[in-house]
């Protein structure tokens, strides 16, 4: 797939889900085959503030610098559009993920946070890297959930414009992790007691 | 040996057969993702002390022993966790799992109510795809819930496993560090309405279990990651053992808050075979120089499982564009694992014996840790 075609997503609050915050993201050619969650969490990324590499043209000559804290698009630009208006939708934003990683933060300084990271696109069994961020890598959103071990998604990929740009992007996402329900809770209960139970027959 | 274990085997440990049936041996492997020990203690039985995985995920322990044509399924007939710190137990549930005829050890506070509930909250449902000590506890209950009567839990001066001329002792956590653990447990319950987390393996060492394993006539003091105060009390013990050991887990990765010289003059012999699994996390890593000087002067029988890794890059080779955005961006990124190395110890089982080391892969003698 060389750039992601977006037709709808659907915000999902608590998932279960470990890896994603939207439902689904589907391709106009085959609209029931979802686009890979990188695809996924990068948008959603576009809520907050995203790191931008030097905008790429379509030629692959750069148009500029680095746009550090530039806005990227909001989501409202990936949005599920009218039927009537689909004919047009090759000129839609799109993200194309190059590289994807989660992590997880393990400390954190005044001007940086260290993370172990898994290479998902290398499709690593286990979090063999580890980078230093700068803390002006993330968005003030993100800023709030920083906290040692808080598990996020780093994406660099190309971002294309509804007007043809391509910009090569940088993106790290806090994810959203789960709430703590007293159903939780009462299993948790539960399971541990059934565990004492069976350990000491 | 399964198929799995069969798949396991590495390199690492293909340059030389098991040890004879007569014979000792202690192979600490790591750094990995921590550190692991397999003991053989005659008789072509084996135990494992706390474990590390490979680059695919695959315990240390299990690619060592498949590699020197030991089956893990049927000989391994102990596993114990001395703590829950991601260094020590990453990949200990299918290590427990795959040795289906291992007894399982752990501190005994771990088996409290509320750090069970807490294991069982937090990841019942994966939160990430990297694992965690938590995850792994999950695991090794979980499996233990299926194998019942195969746990044995570990305190201070117990008797947690004996078989032939083998015979363990926990020397830790005591009382004290018990009743602080229960204390603290609370830090990791969830709490309802509160966010679920992956929770960090920081905090204090003090639940480590320290072991004292008798081998005939051999003693062995494994280390754990006991630090200081813990040591003060095993020191104090009347009821420890009053022999002296000839080989020495160092505690800790080394480090000066694990240094007792208590330790040194009152449990082991002098100048032991002594060795150590470096660590590191951020820009802090351990042993540190003054480590390494203290170490060597103690004992000139030292070794590492690896030499200080200088790494500043991943080693991973990406696309130009991603290579360009990363460096563009001011992240640096590196592997958090130095090559994987092994210092194995044998010895025949006769008095008089001498222990023999051996290093393979990137481990190394200690002089040479910053070589």
């Amino acid at each position: 797939m060389a750039v992601a075609e977006l037709s709808t997503i659907a915000h999902r609050g608590d998932a279960g889900d470990s890896k994603c915050t939207f439902d689904s993201v589907l391709d106009i050619d085959d609209p029931v085959k979802p686009y890979s969650k990188s695809i996924q969490l990068a948008l959603k990324s576009s809520l907050g503030a995203s790191r931008t590499a030097p905008a790429i043209q379509e030629n692959g000559h750069s148009s500029g610098g680095r746009e550090l804290g530039q806005a990227s698009l909001p989501l409202s630009a990936y949005l599920p559009r009218p039927a009537l208006q689909r004919k047009h939708l090759q000129a839609r934003p799109s993200l194309h993920a190059l590289q994807e990683w989660e992590g997880y933060v393990i400390e954190i300084g005044e001007t940086e946070f260290v993370a172990r990271l898994t290479d998902l696109t290398a499709n690593a069994k286990v979090e063999d890297e580890e980078a230093v961020i700068p803390l002006e890598e993330i968005s003030d959103d993100d800023a709030a959930k920083l906290r040692l071990g808080g598990i996020f998604r780093w994406v660099i990929g190309y971002e294309r414009s509804g007007t043809g740009t391509k910009k090569r992007v940088s993106q790290i996402v806090f994810r959203d992790l789960p709430v703590v329900t007293k159903s939780d809770m009462r299993e948790g209960e539960a399971w541990a007691r059934e565990t004492l139970r069976l350990l000491n027959p | 040996m399964g198929p799995g274990n069969a798949a396991a085997a590495q390199p690492l440990a293909a340059a030389e057969g098991p040890p004879g049936e007569s014979e000792f041996e202690l192979t600490l492997l790591g750094p990995g993702y921590g550190e692991s020990i397999v003991l053989h203690i005659g008789g072509g039985d084996w135990l494992i002390v706390d474990s590390c995985v490979n680059a695919g995920g695959i315990p240390r322990a299990i690619e060592y022993l498949a590699g020197i044509g030991v089956d893990p399924g049927g000989q391994v007939k102990l596993i114990v966790a001395t703590h829950w710190h991601d260094d020590h137990v990453r990949g200990i549930a299918e290590l427990f799992t795959r040795c289906e005829n291992a007894r399982f050890c752990c501190a005994a506070a771990l088996r409290t109510g509320e750090f069970l509930a807490a294991v069982q909250a937090l990841e019942s449902r994966h939160l990430s795809v990297a694992g965690s000590g938590v995850r792994e506890m999950f695991g090794v209950f979980s499996e233990l819930r299926k194998r019942t009567n195969m746990a044995t839990f570990a305190q201070a001066n117990r008797r947690i496993f004996s078989s032939g001329p083998c015979e363990i002792w926990s020397l830790s956590p005591s009382d004290a560090q018990y009743q602080s653990f229960v204390e603290s447990v609370g830090t990791l319950v969830p709490v309802e309405g509160g966010g679920k987390h992956r929770v960090p393996a920081s905090g204090p060492n003090s639940l480590s279990v320290v072991l004292w394993i008798r081998l005939g006539e051999a003693m062995v003091l494994l280390g754990a990651d006991l630090e200081k105060p813990g040591w003060a009390e095993i020191l104090k013990s009347r009821e420890r053992p009053v022999e002296k050991a000839s080989v020495f887990k160092i505690p800790h990765h080394g480090s000066r808050n694990a240094h007792e010289p208590g330790v040194w003059r009152e449990m082991l012999d002098p100048a032991p075979m002594a060795a150590l699994t470096p660590w590191r996390r951020g820009g802090a890593s351990l042993p540190g120089k003054e480590d390494v000087e203290r170490i060597l002067s103690l004992t000139e029988n030292a070794y590492a499982s690896t030499g200080r890794d200088a790494a500043t890059s991943s080693g991973r080779k990406r696309i130009s564009a991603v290579e360009r955005t990363i460096r563009e961006s001011g992240i640096s990124l590196r592997h958090s694992a130095p090559p994987c190395g092994a210092v194995r110890l044998r010895r025949n089982r006769e008095g008089g014996a001498e222990w023999r080391a051996t290093t393979l892969g990137a481990a190394r003698h200690l002089r040479n840790y910053f070589k």
